[in-house]
């Protein structure tokens, strides 16, 4: 039920009266009432009071709470008028010198006004002249001034420099109280106070330019303390307590910000909703008597009603309860309990704190039914701990009474995938990440290694590998040239061409075609005697595994494993497609390199796919000296794997890393970070030493701050560095970066 | 183990750093807060207040550029910091060494808050994307003196409002970025004039290009979601052939795998919806990915009826993890107390508080 009016004009401040049915606007060329209708939610323009022919900007309008047909008028000129709207009965009051800022009615026929010209003047509206009953003299501008709602003898005035002065209207001169509140800043511009309003209970908000709205409280009549601080996001032009619930408070930006933002002090960092849609800055804003709707007027002509529950729930729409993940698999997580009453510590009480595990589709029960066990008694540690912590988390509240109401705490759980699979710790993990892969030894090697940390299934790639590999031996034997391999580099063939058996999908399934260049494959079709002899010389791969698996007396857990594999996996039947004009088809022998390469490739690709990057890498490096890898995999494996070590923190097996690379850049340059930048102005991406080519600069010493000329030393991964000596002493005492980037350089 | 932060309000977002020992916490007491972890035990280190708004994200870059903290906040602002060390002598001769964390000159001129933010991938120098929440996003690039400047255009790349973006780390690809947003016309946000027939896609991929030396954002992907997306994170791809995003929404939790072909196009492959059986009443706020991609951290929301006919809403961790191929509930945590506070918000006692 939002509604809009364009009054032409800008808007400096509305009224609404007390029984909710008219609504006053003032504004640069205009002083009109309007009419609330309050069945339709509607506004009409009921009344315009502006005489044709003056030039008044209104600067402040008030309606008389006592008397709703009373209206004050000020302008920004120094003259006001008051208005009996039933009488269309105007007075003209001349006695300040400067803008008046604000106004404000003490009963039905007094009220008081400050200005701009340091004056505090009381005026009566039944005096037959227009002048005020008394005057103060004040030292500063008067920015805002309010009666208190509660006594109202009593008035609150802000001053620009950030001074609020508390007086009794009938000790007339004398201040009851004064207060310079602490912390305003200095800056004159930054500190002025420019609204106030007060609740029914002696409370008082003060906005002012420095974005803080500060709560104050009057006791005693005369003493004022301050009572809570809340941060707006910008200077606050106009601030309304809300009268259904006294905590709750509004405020409208002064600057930047193009809304009015509601907050409840008791959670005094969160806006709570935010009215939003003017397009300028809003000057003044009311809301109706039930407090659904507020009135805004804005510096953009608009005049709007808009209902409040249609408001921009903040914490609606806002992030909440983050995780994070570091590459230890350690877990954060957030625990918090807002609001300690009664009821929460009894409900943290009944709280069970629990990892509960899942398992599911277990394909051999046994084994997870002895593996749960010994989860369960690792969990039960854990789920104590947790359960004292949060115990102890929630008791503090209790032993310190109501002080301490919050707990904002953060949960940390180590190594979370330990909690789950106990059976590989994960610094078994990082040590095959470390060392056990060498590319020095042959493949038979590596794959017992693969089957060492327990992974049968990529020793079974590292088999399948060998063979490739053996038979591309042969056939570049035959060619006896290595450089025609040279020059036909593998190549992953673009998709095409679907002529599988539907039956096995897999995602390799997309990338292991035929190549397409290969036309004696379309001419002739293989006839099922051919197929089963292929099949048989696949099968031999894992037959001859498991062979040596038995010479060398290695037993697997699962004997049906390989047969498992050999049916779930369905890399033999795609390599097989693959391969099928090569065995028996194909004559063209460097085709038959071409495709075996192509195949290497793909199950190098499979195997990373499949999450084993470090294995796919080591098999990579192995098989560089046999095959050329196209520029593109070699260079992104190998860049994927040392971040993934550097992240780790493994940064001697990064290096041995970059060297057993394929790719020439990074053996060369014998350092793993590669595409790293000139330290100097340039920011070349293309440096390779100490010093840059392009800006023609050294590169400057971390510790005596002059530039390096000969062996500069660096850190590989803060990139910080300097004089080799300056550094070896450094690091003699120190394992800190030395220029202060915080990084630990000799973490290992 | 539990960690005391002394926030006075809700946490909204923690991010490790590089190592991972380090963390950082942003709040909605408009502070941000680093711990460190020395001995097996985490130590708050810093304590930073620059916004006068809660903290919605906090993000560190790569330790390439240095210790660099990111934090963004509904006071419409940005906030880089940057920490410093050095030694400095006691009286007594002792010396020590002094933390500090400076912050770098970030120039926005936004009219909205700030959604999300994100470094860009370590290879193309610092890149600083900023996702407002009307849908405007910008890239700020790091020069000398600290200092962050725009790059290009402010580009308008989600109708409805942005709510989370997060940059494809790869290596050897083009810069570019997934975004989520809204799926409906945000209340507060000046009204846009949308043709409805064709539904709205909430989460779409953009590439950064250069064109004639300018910065400009080009749409690649479109992904088939309709519905609010609360997180979205793209995961680590670690050398595979193919890229996987998880997104977070009402739904609960997606994860697409896509495959980048050609540098600049986008193929579909499969999605995974990993919370088939508690459906409906679950809610997932946000994802993390661990580092190699199999694991999958889900903070959600779900609704219950108990015996007393009373709802119950309790929110927990989900972990999954990646096995043959398909995601596995790997186990639960649930947090000590439901956090209510967005709801009691609306439910007041009119009582005075203030006494």
């Amino acid at each position: 039920m939002d509604q809009e009016l364009d009054l032409q004009t800008s808007i400096s401040s509305i009224d609404i009266d007390s029984s909710g049915k008219n609504l006053v606007v003032g504004g640069r060329e205009i002083l009109k009432i309007i009419d609330l209708d309050q069945v339709n939610k509607k506004m009409n323009i009921k009344q315009n009071l502006r005489r044709q022919g003056t030039k008044l900007a209104i600067g402040y309008v008030e309606f008389n709470r006592r008397k709703p047909t009373l209206l004050l008028a000020a302008s920004v000129q120094g003259q006001f008028q008051v208005w009996d709207i039933d009488k269309q009965k105007e007075t003209v009051y001349r006695n300040h010198q400067a803008a008046i800022h604000r106004m404000n009615w003490h009963n039905e026929n007094c009220f008081i006004s400050g200005g701009q010209d340091y004056t505090i003047n009381y005026y009566d509206y039944r005096q037959s002249t227009a002048q005020p009953i008394f005057t103060l003299q004040r030292n500063e501008a008067i920015r805002d001034i309010k009666f208190n709602i509660n006594r109202d003898n009593y008035f609150m005035a802000a001053s620009d420099t950030g001074q609020l002065e508390y007086f009794d209207i009938r000790k007339q001169q004398d201040i009851v109280t004064e207060i310079n509140l602490k912390g305003r800043k200095q800056d004159p511009k930054t500190n002025l106070i420019i609204c106030l309003d007060w609740t029914k209970d002696n409370v008082l908000a003060s906005g002012s330019n420095d974005k803080e709205i500060k709560i104050l409280q009057v006791e005693n009549h005369s003493e004022i303390r301050e009572n809570g601080v809340i941060q707006h996001i910008d200077g606050s032009s106009h601030i309304k307590w809300h009268v259904q619930n006294n905590s709750l408070l509004s405020v409208s930006s002064l600057n930047r910000d193009i809304s009015v933002t509601t907050y409840d002090i008791r959670t005094p960092f969160r806006p709570m909703h935010i009215v939003k849609g003017h397009n300028d800055i809003i000057t003044s804003f009311v809301f109706n008597q039930d407090e659904q709707y507020i009135f805004t007027g804005s510096k953009d002509k608009y005049l709007k009603m808009q209902s409040v529950r249609q408001a921009y729930q903040v914490y609606n729409n806002c992030p909440i309860f983050p995780v994070a993940f570091n590459q230890y698999n350690d877990i954060l997580m957030k625990l918090e309990s807002p609001y300690s009453s009664h009821q929460e510590l009894e409900k943290s009480n009944h709280f069970v704190m629990n990892i509960q595990p899942i398992q599911k589709q277990s394909s051999n029960d046994e084994f997870y039914i002895s593996k749960a066990k010994t989860q369960n008694t690792s969990q039960n540690n854990l789920l104590q701990n947790s359960m004292q912590d949060i115990l102890k988390a929630t008791s503090v509240p209790q032993n310190q009474q109501t002080q301490k109401t919050n707990i904002r705490s953060i949960f940390y759980i180590e190594a979370i995938d330990q909690k789950f699979d106990p059976k590989i710790p994960f610094e078994e993990e990082l040590k095959y990440f470390q060392k056990n892969y060498n590319s020095k030894k042959d493949f038979s090697f590596n794959s017992n290694i693969a089957l060492q940390i327990d992974k049968q299934e990529i020793a079974h790639y590292w088999k399948a590998l060998e063979h490739l590999i053996n038979d591309l031996k042969k056939l570049s034997k035959d060619i006896s040239s290595n450089s025609i391999i040279q020059d036909c580099p593998v190549q992953i063939p673009n998709k095409t061409n679907d002529q599988s058996d539907d039956d096995q999908k897999s995602p390799l399934e997309q990338t292991t075609q035929v190549t397409k260049n290969n036309k004696q494959h379309e001419k002739k079709q293989l006839d099922s005697q051919d197929l089963q002899k292929l099949y048989k010389y696949f099968e031999k791969y894992p037959a001859a595994f498991r062979q040596e698996l038995d010479s060398k007396n290695i037993i697997i857990e699962d004997q049906n494993h390989l047969k498992i594999h050999i049916e779930r996996i369905p890399y033999y039947k795609n390599l097989l497609r693959t391969m099928t004009p090569m065995g028996y088809l194909l004559t063209d022998k460097q085709q038959m390199i071409q495709v075996i390469s192509n195949s290497i490739l793909q199950l190098i690709q499979h195997v990373i796919d499949q999450g084993e990057l470090s294995s796919g890498f080591w098999m990579l490096a192995c098989s560089k000296n046999y095959v050329q890898f196209p520029d593109f995999y070699a260079r992104k494996w190998t860049q994927s794997y040392i971040d993934l070590l550097v992240a780790f923190g493994k940064h001697t097996l990064a290096m041995k890393a970059a060297l057993e690379s394929p790719v020439e850049q990074f053996r060369a340059s014998n350092k793993y970070v590669t595409n790293y930048k000139c330290l100097g102005q340039c920011k070349n991406n293309q440096t390779t030493g100490a010093f840059c080519n392009i800006c023609k600069i050294d590169f400057i010493c971390a510790i005596c701050f002059k530039p390096v000329k000969g062996l500069y030393l660096w850190c590989q991964n803060c990139m910080h560095g300097g004089h080799m000596k300056e550094m070896k002493n450094w690091f003699k005492n120190n394992t800190q970066c030395p220029l202060g980037c915080g990084h630990n350089c000799f973490d290992k | 183990m539990l960690i005391e932060t002394s926030h006075q309000d809700i946490i909204h977002d923690i991010a490790f750093n590089f190592d991972g020992n380090r963390f950082a916490t942003a709040s909605s007491d408009q502070t941000m807060r680093v711990y460190n972890k020395v001995d097996g035990k985490w130590e708050k280190s810093a304590e930073c207040k620059f916004h006068d708004g809660p903290i919605w994200k906090i993000r560190w870059a790569d330790p390439k550029f240095g210790q660099l903290i990111a934090t963004c906040s509904q006071d419409k602002g940005v906030g880089v910091w940057e920490e410093k060390k050095f030694l400095q002598e006691s009286p007594s001769g002792q010396k020590q060494i002094i933390v500090q964390w400076k912050q770098r000159i970030l120039i926005l001129e936004s009219k909205e808050a700030v959604a999300d933010i994100q470094f860009g991938s370590k290879s193309n120098g610092l890149l600083l994307a900023i996702a407002y929440v009307d849908g405007k996003l910008q890239i700020h690039r790091a020069h000398e003196q600290n200092q962050f400047i725009k790059e290009g255009e402010d580009v308008h790349i989600m109708d409805y409002g942005l709510r989370a973006i997060s940059w494809n780390r790869a290596p050897l690809e083009r810069e570019m970025l997934v975004a989520a947003g809204n799926a409906e016309q945000q209340k507060y946000l000046s009204k846009i004039k949308i043709d409805h027939s064709h539904s709205m896609k909430t989460m779409a991929i953009w590439m950064l290009q250069y064109e004639n030396q300018k910065l400009g954002m080009k749409k690649i992907h479109e992904f088939e979601e309709e519905k609010t997306i609360n997180d979205v994170q793209w995961a680590n791809q670690n050398g595979k052939s193919f890229h996987l995003i998880a997104s977070a929404s009402i739904e609960g939790v997606k994860i697409w795998q896509i495959k980048i072909v050609k540098e600049t196009e986008v193929e579909k492959m499969k999605v995974f919806n990993i919370n088939r059986e508690t459906k409906p009443n679950y809610q997932a706020y946000r994802v993390s990915w661990n580092i190699l991609a199999t694991l999958l951290a889900v903070s959600c929301e779900s609704k219950k009826i108990d015996e007393n006919q009373n709802q119950v809403t309790s929110r927990e961790v989900r972990i999954y993890q990646n096995q043959n191929g398909s995601w596995v509930a790997k186990g639960i945590i649930q947090e000590a107390n439901f956090l209510r506070e967005s709801l009691s918000m609306q439910q007041f006692i009119a009582n005075g508080l203030i006494s």
